[in-house]
């Protein structure tokens, strides 16, 4: 985090204002309950989210009535509807002097205070959590300059820092287990920027402003990335030039021997960005390769240099050739079944980004320095990463597209298709949402673009209801073949219209398993539900999007006939009488019954 | 020549207060500018000692009122 004071305190005013005249894309709407004077942070909070290509509009509860606020349901935080709250409750302004007193207390005592504060927050967020499906964001609790420990607080096993970390920890604990509800590492940054050089106290006196003017860029710039994290679609792929990015030096001059890469300067600057990246890898993110050199020569050097981290199977796929990158790109996405606005593109040649940035502007573009010892603080600085919680489909997306290279030579290879897919040897497991799925089902909700019906973005609460509802229902697949699993991959949600009639509201589909009739086994599945439930139809809504164009047809392709639509004139409707024998399961895709309403 | 310090505090209070430069006199004040709050206060003393490098004490900063006081409240200051 850098705490660069890129505008003066007026210029935040001013550009803000520029920006909340200049109307445009729709903002994130949050609300800010604070224990400190947090109005103060708007200029900064409006100017930062903008720059990170995410506006926020905040709205600022009256000073420290956070309970007020909330407890109230008559008070004006619940006359409009935000998409994230955050509850910034601070040590400092709550309990000023239990430092002071620490020593004197004891460490139970002092426990039990920080305790007090902790649940406090957690009261404000259940009572919150009950009454919104906004998501919830929670600052920690950190030391201020006033706080600054003594020298040997570390070394007492009861000193104050630890136990205010046993707090932290506590309070993540808790969090994480009321739904879409996340911690605002705001110790961390207090931290990063320095305790002593975090606070000032004339200004926290005067009008209890939460640190330093010069560090209100730095706390709006921190909360602007958390909401764009937790709002936001991320990036799925970064596309890597190598010459200068993944080493240094030039492959094709300076030969296999000839490039910069080991455990010695300069080499070792490009080692540690190599294991960075595949610390992104491991978390789910998919690399690719674009670059301007020969195929052969590049994968002797992915496959044959002592030092590299990276090696062929950590790319989804890779271009070596003498195409614009722009063209590359364009293939990758094509390979990989994702939009040019999900990848992020990585390369140290400023014409070759801004080459890309003219062409297809949808792309994210990682300003890489000029000084390569900094690529590794770059890639952390990137809010595209901030992702708020990690899934177990996340840490095995990489291996997964790995057998799906396999799988595409398999496919390649066979005779028919119909023979491919069924040496594929595929079984899928269905089944209706649960707590163990929730996640999963939200995180595919808000991440699929193209294989994605109604593309209706529901969030993890109204999930976690609809599944309970008695007319409605949340189902899902988890899909497995012969080179592995492949995780929960589809989701479905009925919705049903009257006694006769279910709509599917929601049908979407990972697309790392397309081209295999899972669509239909999943559309079996559904009906089944909706006939078990006493539904006679099924009705299916297309609404189109920018991205959604290749499942146009899904519905009359599976036998439904269209209807004319009485609503919005893009929408388009179709309906199909549940009969015996309809929407039939594939052969060539086996099937698992999870016998009762809950999780795999 | 450097801008003159009336001048610059206009900036300021443009910026921070969200007024036209040309409507901000050295007569403006927190009597005839409705969002001139105590809040206003805070951001107005923030913006002037980034910009005039100085340090303001909550005393001086309850003096911040009009352009001509912050005028006269930094003539003091730079003086010193």
């Amino acid at each position: 985090m850098t705490a660069t004071a890129k505008r003066t305190s007026a210029e935040y005013h001013q550009r803000a204002r520029e920006l909340e005249a200049s109307g445009g894309e729709k903002p994130v709407k949050i609300a800010i309950l604070a224990s400190f004077t947090a109005e103060l942070l708007k200029p900064y909070i409006v100017v930062e989210s903008a720059d990170l290509g995410c506006r926020i509009a905040p709205w600022f509860a009256p000073f420290g009535q956070f309970e007020q606020m909330i407890l109230n349901p008559a008070s004006p935080l619940w006359k409009e509807e935000y998409d994230l709250i955050w509850i910034a409750l601070r040590l400092e302004d709550l309990d000023r002097h239990l430092h002071h007193e620490h020593p004197s207390l004891g460490p139970e005592r002092t426990a039990a205070r920080l305790d007090a504060l902790r649940s406090r927050v957690m009261a404000a967020a259940k009572a919150a959590r009950a009454n919104t499906r906004a998501t919830l964001l929670l600052s920690n609790f950190a030391f201020s300059s006033l706080y600054a420990p003594g020298l040997f607080d570390a070394s007492d096993p009861d000193g104050f820092g630890h136990l205010l970390a046993a707090t932290n920890w506590q309070l993540a604990k808790d969090a994480a287990a009321l739904s879409d509800t996340h911690v605002f590492d705001y110790q961390g940054l207090v931290n990063a920027t320095g305790a002593s050089q975090w606070a000032d106290p004339k200004l926290w006196y005067m009008a209890r402003a939460v640190s330093s003017a010069a560090n209100h860029g730095a706390l709006a710039q921190a909360l602007a990335r958390a909401v764009s994290a937790l709002v936001r679609p991320t990036v799925k792929c970064i596309v890597l030039d190598l010459d200068n990015t993944l080493w240094g030096g030039v492959l094709g001059d300076d030969g296999l021997e000839g490039i910069k890469l080991g455990d010695d300067y300069p080499g070792n600057v490009f080692k540690e960005f190599q294991a960075a990246l595949l610390g992104l890898h491991q978390r789910g993110f998919l690399l690719a390769i674009s670059t301007k050199n020969d195929e052969a020569t590049v994968l002797e050097a992915l496959r044959f240099h002592p030092e590299m981290v990276l090696r062929e199977k950590h790319f989804a796929s890779i271009f070596a050739n003498w195409d614009s990158k722009p063209a590359n790109l364009r293939r990758i996405a094509e390979a990989l079944n994702i939009g040019p606005d999900a990848m992020l593109f990585v390369d140290d040649n400023p014409v070759e980004r801004a080459q890309m940035r003219a062409e297809l502007p949808m792309v994210q573009v990682l300003e890489l320095p000029a000084d390569s010892a900094s690529y590794v603080a770059a890639l952390q600085e990137c809010s595209l990463f901030d992702r708020p919680r990690l899934l177990l489909e996340d840490r095995r997306r990489g291996e997964m597209y790995e057998h799906s290279r396999q799988r595409s030579k398999h496919l390649e290879s066979g005779a028919s298709l119909e023979q491919a897919l069924k040496d594929l040897r595929m079984m899928a497991q269905v089944g209706e949402a649960g707590p163990q799925t929730f996640e999963r089902i939200h995180q595919l909700i808000q991440k699929t673009n193209q294989f994605n019906l109604t593309t209706r973005r529901h969030r993890l609460e109204e999930v976690r209801n609809l599944s309970q509802a008695p007319d409605a229902k949340v189902a899902w697949l988890r899909l497995q073949d012969r080179y592995g699993a492949q995780g929960l991959v589809c989701v479905g949600i009925l919705r049903k219209l009257d006694a006769d009639c279910w709509e599917v509201d929601s049908f979407l589909m990972s697309c790392r398993v397309g081209g295999r009739r899972v669509e239909a086994a999943f559309m079996g599945y559904l009906a089944e539900l909706a006939r078990a439930s006493g539904a006679r139809r099924l009705r299916g809504v297309f609404r189109p999007t920018a991205k959604n164009e290749p499942v146009r047809r899904l519905y009359p392709e599976l036998g439904f006939r269209s209807v004319p639509s009485s609503s919005k004139d893009s929408e388009q409707v179709f309906e199909i009488e549940l009969e015996d024998g309809v929407l039939p399961w594939p052969d060539l895709i086996g099937r698992e019954e999870k016998p009762k309403r809950g999780d795999a | 020549m450097p801008e003159p310090l009336e001048l610059r505090v206009r900036r300021v209070v443009s910026s921070v207060l969200g007024l036209p430069i040309e409507q901000v006199t050295l007569k403006t004040s927190s009597d005839d500018v409705e969002n001139w709050d105590s809040l206003s206060i805070v951001n107005l003393m923030m913006a002037i000692e980034e910009e005039f490098q100085v340090g303001l004490s909550p005393e001086e900063a309850g003096d911040l009122l009009s352009v001509e006081l912050i005028s006269q409240v930094l003539q003091e200051k730079l003086a010193q």
